[in-house]
């Protein structure tokens, strides 16, 4: 004890700082350090607690506001739906060729479309309608 | 680590022949809520976070404090602890910010406790005012030491820590270490010299 207590270690040129070990004590040091170990692990049963409490106290406030706010979101989704729907749809209106603006016949138009060479008959004919009134 | 530090560190080994568990080990135990791993976690690195507690607070009461709430804290955070192989050099700093805190604003440590040199001691009455009256000096001798050369000292020569060990402690290099360890040295010797009266202990 007197040399663990010397304040110069011969064998070395330290100081001896021993005094200061606070494991001095051996006994009185493992129930210091269960004692804080079991405080820790207090604290951290605690945050933890505390922190699953406060996530679950978000979760239930976003329930809360769930079915109002869902109710309204989904009013606002079904009118910018039909908004975009109604702007996307192409006019329903038929469209009209040149020809049919001029008045030009339809069998006449067929010929000049068709790629087969037409007949004296047919020619007749679709000439004989473009020029009826 | 040598068996022999392991003992003095004050590392419960229940089984001689069973290599002591890492701190990565006991960390991810103490995280599933393991207490006993959470308390091997305190009784290898108290030493260490006294030591800094101590050179940063200036006295043992605070140091004693200063540590308890160190390890409430870093039970909280072990989640944050990134690098578990260095627990020690993360207590440690936690050890700091929590002392910065002390002197900076005021803020006293969570909890006051009882420190194990508070207990009765085995020892007559006589010893023990022997044994305050010398921490007593070596404390005022510490005190005037700079904080850097406090901390390597105590590291060294109270928890036996090895100069790598301590450059991770403090953030220093091993070499500064030794030099911070030499001139804290020297000028202990020389104050505790120069201080009146003789070793108490010697007498």
């Amino acid at each position: 004890m007197e040399q663990t207590l010397s304040m110069h270690n011969d064998s070395d040129d330290q100081v001896d700082l021993s005094a200061l070990d606070p494991l001095r004590n051996r006994a009185s040091f493992e129930a210091h350090a269960a004692r804080v170990a079991g405080h820790a692990m207090d604290a951290r049963d605690r945050s933890r607690a505390a922190a699953r409490a406060e996530a679950s106290g978000i979760v239930i406030a976003l329930m809360s506001l769930a079915r109002p706010t869902v109710l309204a979101a989904g009013i606002l989704v079904a009118i910018a739906l039909s908004a975009v729907v109604r702007s996307t749809t192409p006019p329903s209106a038929s469209t009209v060729s040149a020809a049919d603006a001029m008045g030009l016949p339809r069998r006449l138009t067929d010929i000049l479309h068709s790629t087969a060479a037409p007949s004296l008959t047919e020619l007749e004919v679709a000439l004989a309608a473009a020029g009826s009134p | 680590m040598s068996p022999d530090m392991a003992l003095v560190r004050g590392i419960r080994a229940p089984d001689a022949s069973l290599p002591e568990p890492s701190d990565a080990r006991l960390i991810g135990a103490a995280k599933a809520g393991d207490r006993m791993a959470f308390e091997q976690l305190v009784q290898r690195h108290y030493r260490a976070a006294f030591a800094v507690g101590l050179a940063r607070s200036g006295n043992r009461a605070d140091a004693e404090d200063l540590v308890h709430d160190a390890f409430v804290r870093a039970a909280e955070r072990l989640e944050h602890c990134r690098h578990p192989e260095k627990f020690a050099a993360w207590l440690c700093t936690i050890v700091r910010n929590l002392a910065h805190n002390l002197r900076t604003r005021g803020l006293a440590p969570r909890t006051t406790i009882i420190g194990p040199d508070m207990i009765a001691s085995n020892e007559s009455p006589e010893r023990d005012a022997q044994l305050a009256e010398l921490r007593d000096r070596l404390q005022v001798a510490l005190g005037e030491l700079p904080v850097i050369q406090r901390e390597v000292v105590l590291l060294h020569d109270v928890d036996g820590r090895t100069h790598d060990e301590i450059a991770l402690i403090v953030g220093t290099s091993s070499g500064m270490c030794r030099q911070h360890l030499f001139k804290a040295r020297k000028r202990l010797r020389a104050l505790l010299a120069h201080a009146d009266g003789a070793n108490p202990l010697d007498a």
